[in-house]
Order: structure tokens, then C-alpha cells, then sequence
């Protein structure tokens, strides 16, 4: 047994001492290990061929298209003993049914699926910051109102109460807003004049919703601290927005 | 590179069901001393290798039918017996309840247990030190030096660059150099 050379000399340039090491086949076999190694072969391969590697197992003919079916009417099943068992206990019970009465916050399973992951940010829409405080102001208070079209129905002059057809065509155009998604244009129609004149004929604090509505994600009210670092604080800030 | 000719009439024969199994066992005759050796380096003992040899003959069986000759058949029955005994070691590592170090001295230990294993011996210690190799470390090593193989057919079999085999025999040498230094 002797090394090749070009072997050798790429051994010799990695470790002397490698390549300097006897090359020898160091384990030992029978002679006759292989002149007998094709006989036991070819009779695994016989043997194998005989049991195959294949899948030996069937099922039932038909049993994958009545599967489904199979299933449903197990759970039928199962559904049928539990009423039947409850039923011998109390029919009254039974007769209930264990229809699930209790419902979970909006949106809970869509949250909880996020759980671990980063939730989505709501969307954030903001009005415009031209237009003036008094349509914040409206916009916060007729918020659960029938619509705005009642603003409209109260503030003319012609009428002084609404009377039913007039509530009843109010909440029509409310509907037709909520439909076609022109409440911005809407609001948009009405005065600030008109809009404060609504509030207070409804007996709305228009201050207290003004202050309310001039706040949004860009303005922050006074911190706590700031009332007693200045007793002026509030004062200020109802100055800056112009609402004093 | 092109199939030998006498391999390409062996594979012919083995297409034609008259002659399939004298054409089988003629590549059997021609191939397997070459493959029980690489196999009994990888696992080494004889039974084991033994086992995996057959097993990968009953593939080579299966798949020669298969077979496409632009590739060497020798490069692929190697290739069965590399992955066949990888195989075999993974499986006798998931086996095992010890660690893999211990694994490797389970490797060890088998040659120490050979009844001619003389410790004294450098090429006991070569193959010593090639037992503490990671498997496919060793599988390279043993291809290139026990078998003589181009790394161009190394490549085939081990599906490996040549490049990444070069630099996978060099360490490999190194550590059977450290090892044998220092036992």
C-alpha cells in the first residue's frame, strides 16, 4: 500500500508529520468476507423486494371521500348525547341550550393575536388645522346627536320647534351623511355662528366643549405641576388657544 | 466527465431485466471493496459497516434505474455510501444517552478495541485522531487520503466546492497533526 504522490507532496506541504506516518490499512477482514458479500445482498434485495418499502397499508374503499362526512356525524353525535344527558337530568336546563351568552370586547381576538407582536397603531385622522376652534367644538358635541341636519332644521328662523316630519327627514339626511361619507362637507356648511347658537339653545357650556375640542394629539393641556408653578397656568393656556 | 465504458455497459445490462442482476452483481464485484473500506473508516466496525454497506447497495439497487449517466457512477455510489454512514453515526449519536464528546470516544474506543490496535502504533494514532474529526471532516479527510480522490469527484460526492474541501482536509490535518503530538 503506498501513497500517491502528488498526495504525498500536498500532505507534506500541510504537516510533516502527517505525511510521515505509515500509510497502512490498519483494520483486518476474512478473505472470504468478500466473495460471499454478493450473496447475502441479493438475497436482502430479494427479501426486500418480496416485502417491498412501500406503504403495505389500505384503507377501506372510500374512506377518504366519506371522511368529512364521517367526522360531522360524530360531532352530530356527540352534540346529540351531551343534550340527551343534560335532558335527563332537567329538561329545563336542555331546553336552554348552551348557547354562549357572554361576548368579548370589540376587537379582542384580533388584539390578541397580536399579543408578542408589535400592535398595529390605529388610524389617526386629523381635521384640519385651519379651520377654526368653534368646529372642533361642534364636531365634539354633536358626536351620538341625530346628525347634522338638525342644526340646521333648529337654527332657521322659520322654525321654531322641530315637529316629527322634520326629526323624521333629519334623521334621513343623517343617514344619507353616514351613507355617502360627507359629514366633513357638512360641517363645512355650517357657521361657527349658527353652531353656537345650537349649543346653547340645547343648554351645551359651549366654553367647556370649546376647551375640550382645542385639544388634540399635537396640544396638551397644563400638567398638574404647572398649576402650582403658576397660578396664571390655565389662564395662559385658555389666552393661547383664545378661548377666554 | 464521461462515464467509463465498461459502466455504461454495465448500466445498459442492468436496464434489460434478463440481464439485471448479473449486471448488478458485476458492479457489486467492481465497487464494493473500494466502499466497504470508505464505510469502515466512517463507522469502524466491521459489522456496522457491514450493515451500512448492504443497505447502501439495496438503495444503489432501487436507484440505478434511475441512474443519469452524465454523472460518474463511482462519484454516486460513493455518494450513497458517505450519506449512508453519516446516517448511520446520527443515528447512533441520537441512540446514545451520552453527549456527543463521549460519542466521539464511543468512536474511539471502537478502535481501541480492534484486536490489533496497538496504541504504540502512529497509524493507530492517525486513526485515533481521525475519530475526534466532526463526520463530514472526517469523510473528507478519508476520501482524499485513504482514497485518493480529485477534489473535482470529491466535490460530487460530498456535494461541497472544491475550494471549501481544500480548507476542510487542511484543518483536518492539522488537528490529526496536534493530536498526534500530543498523545
Amino acid at each position: 500500500m503506498k501513497i500517491r504522490e502528488d498526495i504525498l507532496n500536498e500532505l507534506k506541504a500541510i504537516s510533516a508529520v502527517v505525511a510521515n506516518v505509515p500509510y497502512l490499512n490498519v483494520y483486518i477482514i476474512d478473505n472470504e468476507y468478500f466473495a460471499g458479500i454478493d450473496a447475502g445482498l441479493k438475497a436482502r434485495i430479494a427479501a426486500d423486494a418480496l416485502t417491498g418499502s412501500e406503504n403495505k397499508f389500505t384503507v377501506p374503499q372510500g374512506y377518504f371521500e366519506n371522511l368529512t362526512a364521517t367526522i360531522l356525524q360524530k360531532i352530530k353525535t356527540a352534540e346529540n348525547e351531551i343534550f340527551a344527558e343534560t335532558n335527563e337530568q332537567s329538561t329545563l336546563v336542555a331546553g336552554i341550550g348552551n348557547k354562549n351568552i357572554f361576548t368579548a370586547p370589540k376587537y379582542y381576538f384580533e388584539e390578541l393575536a397580536f399579543a408578542g407582536e408589535e400592535k398595529p397603531v390605529a388610524k389617526v385622522i386629523k381635521m384640519s388645522r385651519a379651520r377654526s376652534v368653534f368646529k372642533y367644538g361642534a364636531a365634539a358635541v354633536i358626536t351620538g346627536l341625530l346628525g347634522l341636519t338638525i342644526i340646521n332644521i333648529v337654527d332657521r328662523k322659520d322654525v321654531k320647534v322641530a315637529d316629527e316630519i322634520s326629526v323624521q327627514t333629519a334623521i334621513n339626511d343623517a343617514q344619507k351623511i353616514i351613507k355617502t361619507g360627507t359629514f366633513d362637507k357638512e360641517l363645512e356648511s355650517i357657521s361657527d355662528k349658527d353652531i353656537e347658537q345650537y349649543l346653547q339653545q340645547g343648554g351645551q357650556d359651549v366654553n367647556a366643549a370649546l376647551v375640550a375640542a382645542s385639544t388634540d394629539d399635537e396640544t396638551t393641556l397644563p400638567e398638574a405641576s404647572d398649576y402650582l408653578l403658576d397660578e396664571n397656568a390655565l389662564e395662559n393656556y385658555l389666552k393661547e388657544k383664545n378661548l377666554n | 466527465m464521461a462515464l467509463p465504458q465498461d459502466d455504461i455497459e454495465l448500466l445498459t445490462q442492468f436496464k434489460n431485466e434478463a440481464t439485471k442482476e448479473r449486471a448488478f452483481t458485476a458492479i457489486l464485484k467492481k465497487y464494493q471493496e473500494k466502499l466497504y473500506w470508505h464505510i469502515r473508516r466512517m463507522v469502524v466496525e466491521h459489522e456496522d459497516a457491514n450493515d451500512v454497506l448492504q443497505n447502501m447497495f439495496v438503495k444503489a439497487w432501487k436507484g440505478l434505474a434511475n441512474f443519469r449517466e452524465d454523472s460518474q457512477l463511482y462519484t454516486w455510489l460513493y455518494r450513497i455510501a458517505t450519506n449512508e454512514s453519516l446516517t448511520f453515526l446520527e443515528q447512533q449519536k441520537k441512540r446514545s444517552t451520552v453527549s456527543m464528546s463521549d460519542e466521539e470516544t464511543g468512536l474511539s474506543n471502537k478502535v481501541k478495541a480492534d484486536t490489533n490496535f496497538d496504541g504504540n502504533k502512529l497509524e493507530w494514532k492517525l486513526q485515533l485522531a481521525v475519530q475526534k474529526l466532526p463526520e463530514k471532516q472526517k469523510a473528507v479527510f478519508n476520501l482524499r487520503y485513504y482514497d485518493e480522490m480529485p477534489y473535482a469527484e470529491m466535490s460530487t460526492v460530498l456535494e461541497t466546492s472544491e475550494g471549501a474541501l481544500k480548507a476542510s482536509y487542511h484543518h483536518a490535518v492539522k488537528k490529526i497533526e496536534e493530536y498526534i503530538l500530543n498523545n
